[in-house]
């Protein structure tokens, strides 16, 4: 489902090139669980943005469902980024002026659906992940658990069958990190692929795989 | 003074206001492009293009410009109105209608291009994945 043949990332500034990823090959089955682990600065993100088709490698092949993502132009990938991958943020990434009703709602609203449509569809998810209460609330007014409810209720939303977190745990306590590594399970039994970028090796644990990277390159794929 | 000497000093004037403008708008643009990274990094994440984005900035900011330009017609063209009758009067409500009026189209449509080149310079340089990164 996912293939990353030889993946390349570098930065430039100026006349510095910093190499991020280096000859990456990597494949990801359709309703896989998959931790990507690392040291800070290993290039773990950069990856996941790569998979999430918010950033292109520098050379290689990126195939996703057959099509050749790194090919395609901006429109088609944002396209790609509603309907086929979805983001969960280490620190949330919700938008702080709008409710949790919108921040939800934010994948439909590239879709053409009516109101009507898309409020059915945030108030599936909200009473999914028992978030009906926070629906017309800012994401200030709630609490980091709630708020990382929210941000996977936006990306359930989006329908995607492969979800991207980044750190997901990251601003969370252990009790609720726990949960919501427990509701990422659930929704890996329920057919969708994850991929989680982590440094911790608790949080890794909950994946059926895990990738280690050190400075760009794969290590260990177990 | 001549009326001649009084027309320049008005360009001259109206110049200056309409350059200082357009620093400031500028500047809030500018500003508030900086300050709403993260919400556009959040909307391409889920599924919208930065072109989509610069375009619906575009428009936010060709509304607000309307409208002003809206108002301060009917102001100024209602001002000669309701002044005292007499031939100038005549001659700058019929230019107000016919000339000014295309002038004042044309001048929004520059004013917008120049003000929308410096923010939407500033968004096209950060990449998507940078624009939420930044403010984490």
């Amino acid at each position: 489902m996912i293939q990353l043949k030889n993946i390349y990332k570098e930065y430039r500034t100026g006349d510095i090139i910093t190499k991020v990823l280096n000859d990456i090959c990597l494949e990801i089955r359709k309703g896989e669980f998959v931790a990507i682990m690392g040291a800070s600065g290993s290039g773990k993100t950069t990856l996941l943005n790569i998979i999430g088709c918010m950033d292109r490698p520098s050379k290689g092949e990126y195939i996703l469902d057959g099509i050749c993502v790194n090919k395609l132009k901006d429109k088609k990938l944002s396209e790609i980024r509603n309907k086929k991958v979805t983001f969960v943020f280490q620190n949330f990434a919700l938008m702080e002026k709008y409710t949790a009703f919108e921040n939800i709602e934010l994948p439909l609203l590239r879709r053409h659906l009516s109101l009507h449509e898309r409020k059915k569809i945030v108030t599936d998810v909200a009473k999914q992940l028992g978030i009906e209460e926070q629906l017309y609330k800012r994401p200030k007014q709630m609490s980091g658990g709630q708020q990382q409810r929210v941000a996977i209720a936006r990306a359930l939303a989006s329908g995607a069958d492969i979800i991207l977190a980044d750190e997901p745990t990251g601003a969370l306590d252990h009790k609720n990190g726990l949960e919501f590594m427990n509701l990422l399970q659930q929704l890996n039994k329920q057919g969708k692929t994850i991929i989680l970028v982590t440094h911790d090796k608790e949080v890794a644990s909950y994946a059926s795989r895990t990738i280690h990277i050190l400075d760009g390159r794969i290590l260990e794929n177990v | 003074m001549d009326n001649y000497k009084i027309l320049k000093l008005n360009v001259l004037f109206a110049g200056i206001v309409i350059i200082c403008s357009a620093i400031s708008i500028i500047s809030v643009l500018s500003v508030s492009v900086l300050l709403n990274k993260k919400e556009y990094g959040i909307r391409i994440a889920f599924g919208y293009t930065k072109k989509s984005i610069m375009k619906s900035i575009f428009f936010e900011v060709l509304l607000l410009q309307i409208i002003a330009v809206v108002l301060s017609f009917i102001y100024v063209y209602y001002s000669y109105v309701n002044s005292k009758i007499s031939a100038f009067n005549l001659i700058y409500l019929s230019t107000l209608r016919t000339y000014s009026l295309i002038s004042l189209i044309v001048l929004l449509m520059v004013f917008l291009a120049i003000v929308m080149t410096v923010p939407l310079y500033i968004l096209s340089r950060y990449e998507p994945a940078m624009l939420i990164k930044e403010e984490e």
